[in-house]
């Protein structure tokens, strides 16, 4: 009798554990945390490296999980990228590593290195439908990816941040502007009023495809590859006339000024320039290179839109799991990367760094909402990812699409060539490329 | 010898074989085998170090490599190089960078050297003052000159300001070196003309001077020395003084110095990076591997790129093998060009 009844009851738990949700991630269904140590190399160098190992030690002080942080060179110059190509190649990548985008985690999709993430956000570890609502849908999006005929989340976002448009308050009342430009069209008869007006430069800024033919041809419907991403799609009218804006500022209106890296930046922090383009990250950097004497408070808005939408550009970083990595470091590293994005952990990154916070919990949050009733500018990058912002293609040829597409710009902008011959060159190249000559 | 009462007879010893010396080729060959093990640890080195990784390299090229390894291609990867206008162009830079930067250096150093040569007061002041840059780091001294260039906030430009010539871009300047005094203003881009170098390859290959005209002067000063007294000084007693001592007497003597140099000025041209990378391309200034319209991308920053920034380690290997060819007919025709005019003073 009595084994009869333990019978029963242990047929009673095997059927209520088969009866879990496996999409829920309450506690009492995800296995407990297990002790391991995992490498996480990152491209934060700096004040924001400090910040973000500041985390990690917060990380480490609360958990059975030891995360060991290491920079391991600049993710923006592509240091990070090179030092995780030799160690795929070498068979000792990291656990997890900071990536800068969707293109190079395609790269490394296509190399068979990367354990996707999806299977922890579907695994009780991770997230019901719900809980992901919480995210900003295009910060997701930047880390969707085609695998095996199929999109899902290969990556995890990090730190993201948007283009957006400064300015500064008082040349661009003294031109008679009142609010920061709407549309293109707007935006360039408010330089040659900033010219006709003032003695500052219009604008000046270190121009790339990003900054701002993309936004331009995206703002208008355009776009740069193809959605099978195997041919060319800027070889149009949009993206001529893209870069034809550009190459009229510098050229013809001579309203624009081009400079180097972060040559701008001096210039604008001295108040010698109305506008500049650049990423909201930008912003704390600005205003540590202004000067005692001339501090003034920097404006911020979104790119101006185009016929369709405000083609603002996604930046930032992304994390990624490598498969070389035993399973319970690679389930350690999604717990750790779970945590490193919980509202708390976001809302202290976001603040810390100039990024953005991931979710909409994060910019609810009373600590963040503190800081945006202090300056309401933090919310200006957030209602420009809202407005339909997008990251680069994840294409795994795009580290040798986008020398092309920056080349196809500046010999617009320095008048060697046509913008039409400049983007038939650039469109011949790419499909060379795409096709894998 | 009488035998001692007692002692055990003597046995009869044979006499011991003569020493026969060993043959002249047993002796070479022992020579050699002593010469082999003491060079093994220098040629395990460069088997380790050079030579296997140059091999390696031309392994890489034969596929399509990027990430990992990938499809077996062959011979494509240099047939596109042929074929590929960047790659032509790098080599054309490559080429300028050379002729522009190597004469040039040699021809100062010797001036130097024999400026120093005259026995000058603090002479070994102003060797060491020349020599300097030479043993500094070359990553230092470009991010020093790449503020010296700076165009908005260098040096360069406060000079040209101070006398009332316009401001140049320098480093972001695309147009020709040769349109340096047209009207321009400071960090613009404007129409350039299509002939390297650019301005900005112009003002690295001044570095690039400025910073081995010290090694050309010490070595020329050690060919200056090599020179016996005594054909210098039949030569005066002969008539010859000033400039046609140097011609026919001095110059001459000093062909196996500058023999040497010119090989070694032209590989290391050749395959110039660091100062080139730094000043002209290269992380956040100026993107991963090159300036805008890279006109300061030579072969070796072409290869850099390649390999490291766009990840395509097979096509960048093909780029090294063939700029190694390249490398490897310069040197030959240097050989035969200026070698076999090489005079010694006996």
């Amino acid at each position: 009798m009595v084994r009869f009844r333990l019978t029963s009851l242990g047929m009673v738990l095997l059927l209520a554990a088969c009866g879990a949700q496996p999409n829920s991630s309450t506690a009492s269904t995800a296995a407990p945390e297990e002790a391991v140590t995992i490498t996480f190399w990152h491209g934060q160098s700096g004040v924001l490296g400090q910040r973000l190992q500041a985390l990690v030690d917060q990380f480490n002080s609360t958990h059975k999980i030891h995360v060991n942080a290491s920079f391991e060179g600049s993710y923006t110059s592509g240091q990070l990228q090179q030092k995780i190509v030799a160690a795929i190649q070498a068979g000792t990548p990291p656990d997890l590593a900071q990536v800068p985008g969707p293109a190079d985690a395609a790269q490394f999709v296509k190399a068979n290195a990367v354990t996707p993430v999806q299977q922890f956000v579907d695994s009780p570890d991770g997230f019901s439908a719900s809980q992901l609502k919480d995210f900003y849908g295009p910060f997701l999006d930047d880390n969707r990816l085609v695998v095996k005929g199929k999109k899902e989340l290969v990556s995890w976002p990090l730190s993201k941040s948007v283009s957006v448009l400064y300015y500064n308050p008082t040349i661009v009342q003294q031109a008679g502007v009142s609010s920061p430009p709407r549309t293109w069209d707007q935006f360039q008869q408010d330089l040659l009023a900033v010219k006709r007006s003032t003695s500052a430069v219009p604008l000046e800024w270190t121009p790339d495809l990003y900054y701002f033919w993309a936004a331009y041809m995206r703002g208008n419907g355009g776009d740069i590859l193809s959605g099978s991403l195997d041919k060319a799609a800027f070889n149009n009218d949009k993206g001529i006339a893209a870069l034809q804006y550009e190459a009229n500022l510098v050229l013809s209106d001579k309203t624009a000024v081009v400079t180097k890296g972060f040559d701008w930046q001096n210039d604008f922090a001295n108040g010698k320039v109305a506008y500049s383009v650049s990423t909201s990250v930008s912003l704390p950097y600005i205003e540590q290179a202004m000067p005692a004497s001339g501090k003034f408070q920097i404006g911020e808005a979104s790119l101006p839109a185009g016929s369709v939408k405000a083609g603002n550009t996604l930046f930032g970083n992304n994390l990624l799991i490598f498969n070389k990595a035993p399973q319970n470091h690679q389930r350690a590293a999604w717990l750790f990367m779970k945590w490193l994005t919980d509202t708390d952990q976001t809302v202290a990154w976001a603040l810390a760094s100039g990024y953005l916070p991931l979710r909409t919990s994060g910019l609810n949050s009373p600590t963040y909402q503190q800081k945006v009733a202090a300056d309401p500018r933090l919310s200006v990058p957030l209602a420009a990812v809202s407005s339909g912002a997008e990251g680069v293609q994840a294409s795994a040829d795009w580290n040798k699409i986008q020398p092309i597409l920056n080349d196809m710009v500046i010999a617009a902008l320095a008048g060697r060539k046509t913008p039409q011959q400049a983007v038939s060159d650039a469109a011949d190249k790419v499909n060379t490329i795409l096709s894998g000559y | 010898m009488r035998p001692v009462a007692g002692a055990a007879p003597l046995e009869a010893v044979s006499p011991p074989e003569p020493i026969r010396p060993a043959s002249p080729k047993a002796r070479r060959r022992r020579e050699a085998l002593e010469g082999y093990l003491f060079l093994c640890p220098a040629l395990v080195i460069i088997g380790l170090f050079y030579v296997y990784p140059a091999l390696y390299s031309f392994y890489v090229s034969l596929f399509r490599w990027e990430v990992v390894q990938e499809a077996f291609v062959g011979l494509r990867n240099y047939a596109h190089l042929l074929h590929d206008p960047d790659f032509g162009h790098s080599m054309l830079l490559s080429i300028v960078y050379v002729a522009g930067s190597v004469p040039i250096e040699i021809a100062i150093g010797l001036a130097l050297a024999l400026l120093l040569h005259q026995g000058l007061r603090a002479r070994a002041f102003f060797r060491l003052l020349y020599f300097l840059p030479y043993i500094t780091s070359q990553v230092a001294l470009s991010l020093v000159w790449g503020w010296i260039f700076n165009a908005q906030y260098g040096v360069a430009n406060a000079v040209l300001r101070l006398v009332h010539l316009p401001p140049q871009g320098w480093l972001l300047a695309n147009n020709g070196a040769s349109s340096v005094w047209q009207v321009a203003s400071g960090g613009h881009l404007h129409a350039p003309d299509a002939a390297p170098p650019s301005l900005a390859l112009a003002s690295i290959m001044l570095v690039t001077v400025w910073f081995y005209v010290g090694f050309h002067t010490v070595v020329y000063l050690s060919g200056l020395s090599a020179i016996p007294t005594e054909v210098t000084e039949a030569a005066r007693i002969d008539g010859a003084a000033g400039f046609s001592l140097f011609r026919y007497i001095t110059f001459p003597l000093l062909t196996p110095t500058t023999y040497f140099l010119l090989i070694i000025a032209t590989i290391g041209a050749m395959t110039s990076f660091n100062i080139v990378y730094i000043l002209g391309g290269g992380g956040v200034q100026a993107g991963c591997g090159g300036n805008p319209l890279e006109t300061t991308k030579v072969a070796a920053l072409f290869i850099f790129d390649r390999f490291w920034c766009q990840t395509e380690l097979g096509y960048a290997s093909a780029a090294a093998f063939v700029l190694s060819l390249v490398i490897l007919a310069l040197t030959v025709l240097n050989v035969r060009a200026v070698g076999r005019r090489v005079a010694f003073a006996d």
